[in-house]
């Protein structure tokens, strides 16, 4: 049985991958990834402010986790690359979630510059985990480029709809010799868990919990959906049939003989 | 001289010589978290101290915030 995720050269115990953003406060946040019971937590590099005080979170959260900085807000390759080469010397690390969008509107993968990105970043020597699409050609060519996982998307970021093609991150799951961890898109527990009975090896997930009524509450369910999808993909589910299938023997129950 | 400079996106007008000095005279404290790439290229920290810049550099300076 895999117990643990492994990344690039990094292993992980938790399959629970966790934003940072949205979160009421800091406080929330740092309770609600403790409830989380996760090991990675992603960030954003951004333009400090040449004019107010710019807020340091990172000290905090590097004591603790794994920090994974992502590429957010790039539309071309030369954003996408330069961003995470400043993010490995800001926080010397060779990883990197890879976002390169198409548009502000839909937040989608543009696929087209996504792949020659990973391409240059994998050169340039980084552990390279995209944000894709749901389609498993795409995260075929992600691997073949020597990506260290794939991300595929369950849903438009922050649109909490959940896995919209489980037919896709299925076939994704079978054809993929990479991690896959679903990314984008998740609202609520069950669609984490239906992520992991697939047999995804995680899911990074961040609006759900941030904006959630009670983030620390939901943080821990997340938590435990992840756990109780892997042992559920790991226990083997029985086949959807189409007809009833009796669970209880007929042999030796009473038969009473009609009269007329 | 002042040597003009396009920093985060701003027109900014400075007299220091090296990107430390640069760094220093518009208020920016030095963190270990930081970095800087100048016309599209990353400078290590260790190479900020005899970096030189001249007229018309392209610096960007960022730091890791919450993100998701």
């Amino acid at each position: 049985m895999k117990n643990f995720l492994s990344i690039g050269n990094k292993k992980f115990k938790s399959r629970l991958f966790m934003g940072t953003s949205r979160y009421p406060n800091h406080q929330v946040m740092l309770e609600s990834l403790n409830a989380a019971r996760t090991e990675v937590v992603t960030v954003a590099i951004r333009r400090i402010s040449l004019k107010k005080y710019n807020e340091n979170i990172i000290d905090i959260l590097k004591k603790k986790y794994f920090i994974l900085p992502n590429t957010a807000g790039c539309y071309t390759i030369k954003e996408a690359v330069l961003t995470a080469e400043l993010a490995r010397e800001a926080l010397k690390t060779n990883f990197v979630k890879l976002e390169v969008i198409g548009n502000d509107e839909d937040l989608l993968p543009d696929v087209e510059n996504l792949i020659p990105a990973a391409k240059e970043l994998v050169k340039k020597n980084f552990n390279v985990l995209p944000y894709c699409n749901d389609d498993p050609i795409v995260c075929k060519k992600l691997e073949d480029v020597g990506c260290s996982a794939v991300m595929p998307l369950a849903a438009p970021i922050g649109s909490g709809m959940g896995i919209q093609n489980q037919h896709n991150i299925k076939l994704i799951v079978e054809e993929s010799n990479v991690p896959v961890i679903i990314d984008a898109g998740v609202g609520t527990v069950s669609d984490v868990a239906i992520a992991m009975e697939l047999g995804c090896d995680g899911v990074l997930l961040n609006t759900a919990v941030a904006e959630a009524q009670n983030p620390k509450l939901m943080a821990k369910a997340m938590a435990d959906a992840i756990k109780a999808g892997r042992n559920a993909f790991l226990a083997g589910r029985i086949p959807k049939r189409f007809f009833a299938k009796n669970s209880t023997t007929n042999k030796g129950r009473i038969h009473l003989i009609k009269k007329n | 001289m002042k040597k003009k400079l396009t920093i985060n996106g701003e027109n900014t007008f400075v007299l220091s010589e090296t990107l430390l000095k640069v760094l220093n005279e518009i208020n920016i404290i030095k963190n270990k978290n930081m970095a800087v790439a100048v016309n599209e290229e990353v400078i290590e920290k260790i190479n900020w101290e005899n970096y030189k810049i001249k007229s018309g550099d392209i610096i960007e300076i960022v730091q890791p915030l919450k993100g998701g």
